[in-house]
């Protein structure tokens, strides 16, 4: 019954992704190969099933364990739905401190503007790839406790066509058909490279949206520590761990602020300022 | 009337007055809490600095304060030592302002860290 059958782990959870359309399954694993796995008897597997129904005018559905949770005539939204669901769960059983934010990396050190969604993290994230900065996520900063080294999360980068635009950027590989026309890209569709070898995080930037020019100034660690703990996806699992961690982030790192309206122009201050001339510090 | 009584960390005075009605005499004690001390800091606090500031961690609330420069300053004179007017001559000095600048922050300052429950006077409480 099933024209693909795939698995993928995405920051330590696996899922099992199944779909009855051979066309539909291969863009789901265009947007995942970098995440996928051997098959392996390791149970607690999470599994999604994209089926195409014959009935109904063919609408597809999102199965996760065998319960409907998305129907929709465009395979495109419901491949968009798998997505978010993936990176919702992946983020909600990660067992390193993970805040939102963008994140990038030059030869190792890890640059990231911790944001709510819709603040632009995706889109300077996007800007900065395009400057020559490698991907590390454009969703989250993930650092292992234990290490405290950065992990990277490089899933598809989630752009809108108001982003894509701004950055000049070709129409992507895998067309999604996404509330506010969301595209996923991936990085190398942007010339960029996934940020590999041992990572550790060097700046923080908390971006703020302005009509002039970009402008980058330096900021006391305190407003990363607080700013860590807001973005948080889960200091709740472990709230003292976290906040020592965001401590320690905070001050093993350079904090910034970044007033931007233009993202490209943003991302080359900053490979101008924080690659060359600024180094992190060491404690 | 004043008297005075014996007050965790310290000696309080206590203003008094007194009111009869149907020959029974209340007396009303209003403690004069600026001659009480503040703090000293929650036993069960994880305190943590960071460029100059200090952050809170409460493990009972699960709860993080992260304290900007002033209340950063405040804080460090919470330290069951020092009374309410102290620490605002204190803060006064080092900040070449009159104490009558700061007052009203720092006030404020010391009240948000009782009722977030940061100092040991209001675990005793």
């Amino acid at each position: 019954m099933w024209a693909t059958e795939r698995y993928y782990e995405i920051l330590g959870t696996r899922f099992h992704v199944r779909s009855s359309n051979q066309h539909v399954g291969d863009a789901i694993d265009q947007l995942l190969h970098r995440f996928r796995r051997d098959p392996c008897g390791v149970p607690g597997r999470r599994r999604y099933a994209v089926v195409q129904a014959k009935s109904d005018g063919g609408s597809h559905v999102l199965y996760r364990d065998c319960n409907p949770k998305y129907r929709h005539e465009s395979w495109a939204f419901i491949v968009g739905a798998l997505l978010t669901e993936l990176n919702l769960e992946a983020l909600g059983e990660v067992k390193h401190f993970a805040a939102h934010a963008g994140v990038i990396a030059a030869e190792g050190k890890v640059i990231a503007f911790p944001a709510e969604s819709g603040d632009g993290k995706s889109t300077l994230t996007a800007a900065c790839l395009a400057a020559g900065f490698d991907y590390v996520s454009d969703e989250a900063l993930c650092v292992e406790y234990g290490t405290g080294e950065v992990v990277a999360y490089p899933k598809p980068l989630g752009l809108s066509r108001w982003s894509r635009e701004a950055l000049d950027l070709p129409s992507p590989r895998v067309q999604l058909d996404a509330p506010q026309d969301e595209a996923a890209l991936l990085p190398e569709e942007l010339g960029a490279r996934v940020a590999t070898g041992t990572l550790r995080l060097a700046h923080v930037v908390h971006l703020v949206r302005t009509e002039g020019e970009a402008r980058l100034e330096p900021l006391p660690g305190s407003e990363t520590m607080a700013t860590l703990l807001r973005m948080s996806f889960n200091h709740y699992k472990r709230p003292q761990d976290s906040f020592a961690m965001a401590a320690h982030l905070a001050r093993n790192s350079r904090s910034w602020r970044l007033e931007l309206s233009d993202p490209t122009k943003a991302a080359r201050l900053l490979a101008a300022r924080l690659d060359s001339e600024l180094q992190p510090q060491e404690n | 009337m004043t008297a005075t009584t014996p007050f965790a960390g310290g000696v309080a005075t206590a203003r008094c007055a007194e009111h009869q009605e149907g020959g029974v005499a209340t007396i009303l004690i209003g403690m004069d809490n600026e001659a009480a001390v503040v703090g000293p800091p929650a036993l069960h606090l994880v305190e943590t600095e960071v460029d100059g500031r200090i952050s809170l961690y409460d493990p009972q609330r699960e709860h993080a304060s992260v304290l900007n420069e002033t209340a950063s300053d405040v804080w460090r004179l919470c330290d069951g030592e020092h009374t309410l007017d102290e620490i605002v001559v204190l803060l006064a000095r080092a900040y070449a302002v009159e104490p009558s600048r700061i007052r009203d922050e720092v006030e404020r300052v010391v009240a948000g860290f009782r009722d977030s429950g940061l100092l040991a006077e209001a675990e005793q409480q």
